[in-house]
């Protein structure tokens, strides 16, 4: 039988399970709950968020700065966010958007070095020696692009979103998406050297399996 | 796409993988180091909030009961008649979750230069659930929209766009006791008097609706059929009644709608079954009787953008500010630096027909957000600036910064409080 009673000026509800409960308790076990679940998203998505950021503000100290604002926001608004089961999305705006705000406030060098493979850049095995010429020459290439359009590759290209949902991490339209993509790629395509081109590599493999 | 382009997108897409892979997460990105920022991010918000809730609680009175006068006036549903109350308690309410905001009558106005000085906004807005509509009255919906069209006749209708939470875009046309879906991707577009709508269907089809006598349907023409799902509608001119006048029924008014079909061309679509193309660049940004403004690439990065009218030479061109919305008279546009992205821009002009730059409002530590015309001399801009959302009114004249429509609201830049409803 459902009862409310009052004891010493707090209302007392029988819970679901008959046994009383009272708000504090549900609130911290609510609490509590939401915390975990945010544990759980953190641990699972931080790693490639992170390089996600890595790969914005090419500076690994200022990923994790940028990251860890964003995923403060997302712990604000978690309950709204996960409800919309947005949670990497939101975070990839923020990240966006603070990188954004970073640029606003000139706290960062507009230019980058193009001479030096930034802290946290891959360790290379004997199995990546042949691609790293043009991972090289590739990541010296996007660091040179406006920021618009470097985070329009690594939304597309990296973290594989289409053009609509690149759109709307960005706040821009399908056809900027587009249009940026194709600059973007064009300037690559001019400021890689030749023989790193992608089409040499295609050739190259083509040749040796002639060979063999 | 071209074999060369696949292979360029196959190379930068293993590239970035192998690049980002020796990225490893430092203890800034700890759950105990994330919610110790969190905590601090609350606390800053607060005690924002703090301060401009003590500046103005004597002005809270006045303004709560020209707001309530207003509300259910004309037998809509009120979204909950807002109280006349004097801020109990200093604890904010966050712009995250606009369910909680409280009413823009509700909310104090700003301390400061800006204290009281600014009416109540004169277009329809949505804030979480209500539209609130330009005469003050409010009309509460059953979810949340990204747009929202008041069509208004016997039955009060009531057009909206949304996004459900998997990503599905629709229309819904809200009858008074029942409710019309139909898949979009397109948004919807209201006619300059915000007495039609038209939406691209998630066939291809350019659908116009409007109020008939009838409150339980609407008015329907078809404009054109087998559009691209890439396509949005940019502009409305002419209406309600979007049948052709020439042969149809007596109460045809005509109308055209303006389609952006994602690759550069927009296209006028009118009642006549005349499409006339223009060719717009990247694309455009509003349309206003026959004018637009568009964004066209100069190539190596640099775009530029154009006010003109469609199909003669620019009126106005500049490669430093992105040329926006159409003031009503067409003596007016909004512009945005044209380097803006992420969720705003660094600040909002307002710009005459021979490009002339009238005034400019910039948000400290902020951005502007959407922006739209009121009337013929007055925008309005949805502005975040140090932790708070406002909207503000601006003008052509020089050194104006705004005065305050609504807010201050604290909450989170990702999610301003409140949308302006329609496409204008």
């Amino acid at each position: 039988m459902n009862q409310t009673r009052a004891t010493g000026g707090a209302a007392v509800r029988p819970g679901p399970d008959g046994h009383p409960h009272t708000g504090g308790v549900t609130a911290r076990a609510g609490k509590e709950a939401r915390d975990a679940e945010f544990t759980a998203y953190l641990e699972a998505r931080r790693g490639r968020l992170l390089r996600t950021a890595y790969l914005l503000t090419g500076d690994p100290h200022q990923a994790e700065d940028v990251l860890q604002t964003a995923l403060a926001k997302l712990y604000l608004a978690w309950d709204k966010v996960r409800a919309a089961d947005s949670m990497d999305a939101y975070v990839r705006r923020s990240i966006v958007n603070e990188q954004t705000s970073l640029f606003r406030r000139a706290w960062r060098r507009r230019e980058h070095s193009t001479d030096q493979v930034p802290e946290g850049a891959p360790h290379l095995d004997e199995y990546a020696v042949l691609d790293a010429g043009r991972d090289r020459a590739l990541w010296e290439a996007v660091m040179t692009l406006p920021p618009k359009a470097r985070a329009v590759l690594v939304l597309r290209y990296y973290e594989q979103l289409s053009e609509a949902e690149t759109a709307d991490a960005l706040g821009i339209s399908v056809g900027t998406v587009k249009s940026q993509c194709s600059r973007a790629i064009a300037a690559l395509r001019e400021r890689v050297p030749d023989h790193l081109h992608p089409r040499h590599e295609q050739s190259t493999q083509h040749q040796e399996g002639e060979d063999r | 796409m071209s074999h060369d382009q696949h292979q360029w997108e196959q190379a930068l897409s293993g590239s970035l993988d192998r690049t980002a892979e020796g990225v490893e997460a430092g203890s800034g990105l700890g759950a105990s180091a994330v919610i110790g920022r969190a905590r601090s991010i609350r606390r800053r918000r607060r005690a924002a909030v703090v301060g401009g809730v003590a500046a103005v609680v004597a002005v809270v009175t006045p303004f709560a009961i020209a707001g309530a006068d207003r509300v259910g006036a004309d037998g809509l549903d009120p979204a909950g008649t807002p109280s006349v109350s004097t801020p109990a308690s200093p604890e904010p309410t966050t712009a995250t979750d606009p369910e909680q905001t409280p009413s823009p009558s509700e909310t104090p106005p700003p301390g400061g230069v800006d204290a009281g000085t600014g009416d109540a906004p004169g277009v329809d807005y949505l804030e979480g659930r209500v539209l609130h509509r330009a005469d003050g009255s409010q009309v509460r919906l059953a979810q949340r929209y990204q747009q929202a069209a008041w069509l208004g006749g016997p039955g009060d209708l009531v057009a909206a766009y949304g996004v459900d939470p998997s990503g599905a875009s629709y229309v819904h046309v809200i009858f008074s006791n029942s409710v019309r879906s139909t898949s979009s991707t397109s948004g919807i577009v209201a006619s300059e008097d915000s007495d039609a709508i038209a939406f691209i269907d998630a066939d291809g089809t350019l659908m116009t609706n409007w109020a008939v006598d009838d409150p339980q349907t609407t008015g329907e023409a078809v404009l054109a059929t087998g559009l691209d799902q890439a396509a949005t509608v940019v502009g409305m001119t002419g209406g309600p009644n979007c049948f052709d006048p020439e042969g149809g029924p007596a109460d045809a008014d005509g109308c055209t709608v303006y389609v952006d079909d994602g690759s550069g061309t927009l296209t006028g679509y009118d009642s006549h079954g005349i499409n006339a193309s223009y060719d717009v660049g990247v694309g455009a940004r509003d349309t206003r009787g026959r004018s637009a403004t568009w964004t066209v690439d100069r190539g190596d990065f640099q775009y530029c953008t154009t006010y003109g009218e469609l199909g003669l030479d620019p009126l106005v061109e500049s490669c430093d500010l992105r040329l926006e919305r159409i003031s009503p008279t067409g003596d007016y546009v909004t512009a945005v630096p044209i380097e803006s992205d992420g969720l705003g821009a660094a600040s909002v002009s307002v710009v005459d027909r021979p490009g002339e730059v009238l005034s400019e409002l910039t948000p400290p530590d902020g951005f502007v957000g959407d922006v739209t015309w009121e009337d013929d001399e007055h925008a309005l801009a949805i502005v975040w600036s140090d932790g708070e959302w406002t909207m503000r009114r601006i003008t052509g004249t020089a050194g104006d910064q705004g005065e305050i429509a609504l807010g201050p609201v604290a909450g989170d830049e990702v999610e301003p409080p409140w949308r302006f409803a329609g496409a204008r």
